[in-house]
């Protein structure tokens, strides 16, 4: 930070020329920094219009590899100095294996190599890296550096913010998703499924398909894991989040409870859910190698041995709503013959979840005003975000009806830069669809927001400090990697199970977390008054 | 004494059993590869396939460039590694070797005091890349495996016992340098324990993955066995991303088949079980002349 | 090795009587600068890290760093006791390394006395080979290896034995039970080859005259191996033995970490301190953690080798390392 201050001055005038830019007035941004330029004239570039230095953006986040890494890099990099003289700038793109990225970011981190720009989440080490100081807080930043930041997130922050600062900027996404099964249209004409009992919202009545298909089809897995409904259909649709395993049983009806929070393994609801997977797993309907490190269920379904994904995320259409059976477009390209989605649970809007793709600024940045200036763009270029998401035009895509495309004769593998990281940065709003998914899936996604923005977590913009129980955190989740897996898939007995779990997290601190979230939350409720 | 000619058939029959398990996890990894999708599907892995399929192997044939490349920096690193490695282990242990040199205890302590304790894994990742700024190159790689201080010992009791002090003595009487001594006659004289140290550290850096994990996150420079680790890790992780980032994870690609891992696992293993054969002599008769003693 | 020191010693000393003092001098010059490659190695790889051991005291935030960071005395060490888990890892190491030392050693010993008895060269050089075969590869096509026979919906044992036999497959990477003895099956398959070659090296090295000797006494084929060539492989093995116990707070980290895929469930069976660190450092993120286990681990290791080089220079002084 220390090292800009000179340039503090010089930086806001330019968000103006920026702003002048954007709007069009390209001819006249010349003009503009001329006349606001500082004293700060002796790293002034030849053509005497640039006041600042110029600064290389250093972007990690996770990604597979790219072979066409370099191209893309090198056509943002023109394109930002061609359409953004002012800002000086250039990209640095630094992606890092998924297997990786947990462990490479950490060392970074650790080590202080320098960098702007990284992807975080809650479920990523974000409260680590927060707390062990790894993350800069960007209130001032945003404030003064991100207005299309703030036009889309502005009221979105409460997930990011950290003892009242705020140190991640949301992916402006979807605000929820719907959680259900995904099931192969081809086994439900077959046997003429009856899908209507699922309206109800509850796994218990996909029992006597599940049946059918067991019995029916030997060779086919009726439910195909790692996605199960103790995932997050189970947190969405009958708690409300507040840390790790703990939060608020929003099943449970006493009037007196409402904001009593609770240790989310000891709820009835959690062991009727893991009873009815353990029965499941027992009566052969799950896959054995749910748990499996690189088990792929939709390779299953390509293949034709999986009949349903259960509690897996699903597409958000048109007419999105629990219980309504819809082709699922994008599982449909992907696996090749028609898969049908059934939303059991929609999310409600929850502080935790606008923690869960996030963007935040290293504090070994050399020029955090400059990474902020960058986060911008990707709310506002639809341009950028195309080339970073997409590749370049005829190069890596080509425009067909105005959706992405392969260029002729390449694949996925062969076209040298193709990924799905939209939800990593910017506004998603801004993309265009690929081919193949539906043209109005941005429209529907704003749909869908409202509809999640409607039914509000009660406990909305209470965000814990987990700074006092950073260890129990650490020890509890040891504990939740041991259990979870084998719970979820139905492959431990819960009734054996649990308690003994239970009894672990009792030991990893589990008490003294939910007696620090009941007294934060008792707090926040007496200043907001709920 | 005709007996002693005569192998016990029991042993015989013991060995076979005994190479056979040490075999047969990579016959049947081959034999995984080499699998049709359906078959694989129905019938699981198994020793015989009921029908082959050389599709993984056409995938890897086609897309091959990234694993020649991750062959490339593998064998390039293995190379040079091992032959700096011979040098730098050699020269320290011939000092160490002469009696006559002065510091000879302190700088066996020296060597010595590695062995017995270390920083830890984030003292010596800080090192490597605030102080060296080596991460995201080849020389991560190569570095951090070019000394041990057990095949210094190795060395050194080598020399000590194996040359013949009379034979450095008598050179250097006929005016030969310290260099000379060690390049024309000490070297020379100790091709036996450079062959099993060099075999130690070729199998070292080749099976290496640890410091591509640490070092490595430009994807042009992993090595195989990171390459091969990254493979199995990833589809993993990317099942795991989709339900926590609640992502649109609209155009997933259809993870790698369970035969094209077992393919490229079969690619690293490869090199290994086609040089070693040729290279034991050496290793065997390495270990005789006093591998043991640290 | 049979060679003594003795003669290398007196030599030395006449040929630093015979030395002109300037020309030993430039002696020397050059045996440092042979010898400084590897100086310098050891001070970066070795040396330098081991300044980080204050890290342990300290409660690193990155923005301060290192040396900002405040000390927090013990602290660090307080929370890694604070739940039970460290001493389960601690048994875990402990016990497996204990486990692998004296089965190793035995199967080790038992295959090089039967492979003394091959007769037959090329037979020999090829029980050699596939036997040495596994040690030569590395722990991550290990894992793929392993992963052949126990994928649960497809492996080997599963799809081609327990369900063929009526038996109920087995999610052998949830089921922590077995994998006590799936990790001793392969680091035995992995490293016993490697063992039997250095006892056999030994054999081959002993005089042929002691058999020959006992040939003319009478003594059979099993008297011979009881008195004569187990005899001649026991110093070894306590020496070998003694080192192992020495690293006995080591684990092999690739074994812990790759062949069981780092799977949560089998956590309490197969955690053993060097994933522990590792995880704490590169999963969650502690560096406080893993720094105060990793120098506990240093500090403990570094006892535990320096009392046991005592105990070896008990039995035979040539033998310890220092």
């Amino acid at each position: 930070m220390k090292r800009v201050k000179k340039g503090t001055l010089a930086l806001s005038s330019l968000l103006l020329s920026l702003s002048l830019v954007a709007a069009g007035c390209s001819g006249g941004n010349g003009n503009e920094a001329k006349n606001n330029q500082p004293a700060n004239d002796a790293q002034a570039s030849t053509n005497g219009e640039k006041a600042l230095e110029p600064y290389e953006v250093v972007m990690v986040y996770p990604d597979g590899k790219q072979n066409d890494l370099g191209v893309v890099q090198d056509a943002m990099n023109d394109y930002l100095k061609t359409t953004y003289p002012a800002l000086n700038m250039t990209v640095k793109l630094n992606p890092i294996d998924w297997s990786a990225y947990s462990d490479k970011t950490n060392l970074m981190m650790s080590s202080g190599q320098k960098f702007d720009l990284i992807w975080t989440a809650n479920w990523m080490n974000f409260d680590a890296q927060v707390n062990k100081g790894g993350l800069l807080p960007l209130d001032d930043l945003l404030s003064q550096y991100g207005p299309d930041i703030e036009a889309v997130e502005g009221k979105f922050h409460d997930g990011a913010r950290r003892s009242g600062k705020i140190y991640g900027v949301h992916v402006h996404q979807e605000l929820g998703n719907p959680q259900g099964i995904a099931i192969s249209k081809s086994l439900v004409d077959k046997y003429k499924l009856d899908l209507s009992g699922l309206k109800s919202g509850e796994f218990k009545d996909l029992e006597p398909i599940l049946k059918t298909i067991k019995d029916n089809e030997p060779s086919i897995t009726p439910a195909v894991g790692p996605a199960f409904p103790l995932g997050a259909y189970y947190g969405s649709g009958s708690t409300a989040n507040i840390v790790g395993p703990v939060g608020l049983d929003l099943r449970d009806t006493d009037p007196n409870n409402t904001y009593k929070v609770v240790n989310t393994y000891e709820t009835p609801r959690y062991m009727e859910l893991a009873k009815l997977t353990r029965e499941w797993f027992k009566a052969g309907y799950i896959n054995k190698d749910a748990t499996t490190p690189g088990v792929d269920i939709w390779k299953k379904f390509q293949a034709g041995t999986a009949f349903a994904a259960i509690g897996s995320d699903l597409d958000i259409l048109a007419g999105t709503e629990i219980g309504a059976a819809q082709l699922m477009p994008s599982k449909t390209s992907s696996v090749g013959s028609d898969v049908i989605q059934v939303p059991l649970n929609i999310d409600r809007l929850q502080t935790t979840k606008l923690a869960a793709t996030m963007q935040g600024i290293s504090q070994t940045s050399e020029d955090p005003e400059r990474a902020m200036m960058l986060l911008n763009l990707f709310y506002r270029d639809a341009k950028l975000l195309t080339l970073f998401n997409f590749g370049v035009d005829g190069t890596h895509y080509v425009l067909k009806d105005g959706q992405i495309a392969l260029p002729d004769g390449k694949t996925q593998e062969s076209v040298g830069f193709y990924h799905d990281i939209m939800w990593q940065i910017g506004n998603q709003m801004l993309n265009y669809t690929r081919v193949g998914e539906d043209p109005n899936k941005y429209k529907n996604y704003e749909e869908f927001n409202k509809k999640v923005a409607s039914n509000p977590s009660p406990i909305l913009g209470f965000v814990f400090d987990s700074e006092p129980v950073k260890n129990e955190l650490i020890a509890v989740s040891k504990v939740q990697s041991t259990f979870d897996p084998g719970l979820q898939s139905g492959q431990l007995d819960p009734e054996v199970e649990v308690p003994k779990m239970i009894e672990k997290l009792k030991g990893a601190g589990i008490d003294k977390i939910v007696a620090e979230a009941q007294k934060q939350l008792d707090a926040w409720r007496a200043a907001n008054g709920k | 004494m005709k007996t002693s000619n005569r192998t016990n058939p029991f042993i015989i029959l013991f060995f076979i059993l005994f190479s056979a398990a040490s075999l047969l996890p990579f016959w049947l990894i081959l034999m995984v590869s080499l699998t049709g999708q359906n078959a694989l599907v129905k019938f699981g892995y198994s020793f015989w396939p009921k029908e082959f399929d050389l599709a993984a192997y056409r995938f890897l044939w086609h897309d091959a460039e990234p694993i020649l490349r991750a062959y490339g920096v593998s064998i390039f690193v293995t190379v040079i590694g091992t032959v700096v490695s011979l040098f730098v282990t050699s020269a320290l242990a011939y000092t160490l070797s002469r009696n006559d040199f002065p510091f000879r205890g302190a700088l066996s302590f020296y060597v010595l005091f590695t062995m017995l304790f270390g920083g830890g894994l984030l003292p010596w990742y800080l090192v490597y890349t605030k102080f060296l700024h080596l991460n995201d190159s080849l020389l991560a790689l190569i570095i951090p495996g070019l000394l041990g201080g057990f095949n210094v010992f190795i060395m050194r009791t080598y020399f000590t016992t194996s040359i013949p002090p009379s034979l450095v003595d008598s050179a250097q009487i006929d005016g030969a340098s310290e260099y000379r001594t060690y390049f024309s006659i000490v070297l020379p004289l100790s091709l036996p324990v450079l062959a099993t140290i060099g075999l130690f550290v070729i199998v070292a850096y080749w099976n290496d993955w640890f410091t591509s994990l640490v070092f490595i996150s430009n994807d042009k420079l992993y090595n195989l066995q990171y390459f091969l680790y990254n493979t199995l890790m990833n589809a993993q992780y990317l099942q795991a991303i989709a339900s926590k980032a609640h992502i649109d994870s609209a155009s997933d690609r259809i993870l790698p088949m369970e035969q094209l891992q077992m393919a490229m696992a079969m690619i690293a293993v490869l090199p290994v079980a086609m040089v070693f054969p040729f290279l034991q002599k050496y290793f065997v008769k390495g270990l005789t002349v006093g591998a043991v003693k640290g | 090795m049979q060679m003594d020191q003795p003669i290398t010693a007196s030599s030395g000393k006449v040929r630093t009587k015979s030395a002109h003092p300037f020309r030993k001098l430039m002696k020397y010059h050059a045996l440092w600068i042979l010898a400084l490659p590897g100086i310098l190695l050891l001070l970066v790889n070795n040396y330098l890290p081991m300044f980080g051991i204050f890290l342990a005291f300290k409660s690193l935030n990155f923005s301060k760093g290192i040396w900002g960071s405040e000390w927090v005395g013990f602290d660090n060490f307080k929370f890694l006791f604070m739940t039970n888990d460290i001493w389960r890892i601690i048994a875990n190491t402990v016990l497996y390394n204990l486990v692998f030392i004296v089965i190793n050693t035995a199967l080790s010993v038992l295959l090089a006395l039967l492979l003394n008895e091959v007769k037959n060269k090329l037979f020999s050089k090829f029980i050699q080979s596939s036997m040495l075969l596994p040690h030569f590869i590395s722990m991550v096509v290990v894992a793929y290896l392993v992963f052949g026979f126990l994928n649960p919906d497809l492996g080997f044992i599963n799809k081609s034995i327990l369900e063929p036999s009526g038996h109920e497959a087995v999610s052998w990477y949830m089921s922590p039970t077995y994998w006590p003895y799936i990790l001793i099956i392969v680091n035995s398959w992995k490293s016993v080859g490697f063992g039997s070659i250095i006892y056999l090296a030994t054999i081959i090295g002993i005089d042929k005259e002691y058999y020959e000797a006992a040939m003319i006494d009478g003594a059979g084929k099993w008297k011979q191996m009881t008195k004569i060539t187990v005899p001649f492989l026991i110093p070894i093995m306590i020496i070998l033995t003694l080192l192992s116990i020495g690293r006995i707070f080591n684990a092999d980290f690739g074994l812990f970490y790759q062949v069981t895929m780092n799977s949560g469930m089998l956590k309490d069976v197969t955690e053993v301190i060097d994933t522990y660190v590792y995880n704490a450092l590169l999963v969650s993120g502690d560096t406080d953690l893993a720094s105060s286990a990793g120098l506990l681990q240093s500090v403990i290791g570094f006892i535990l080798v320096v009392s046991v080089n005592l105990l070896v220079k008990r039995i035979s002084s040539d033998k310890a390392l220092f």
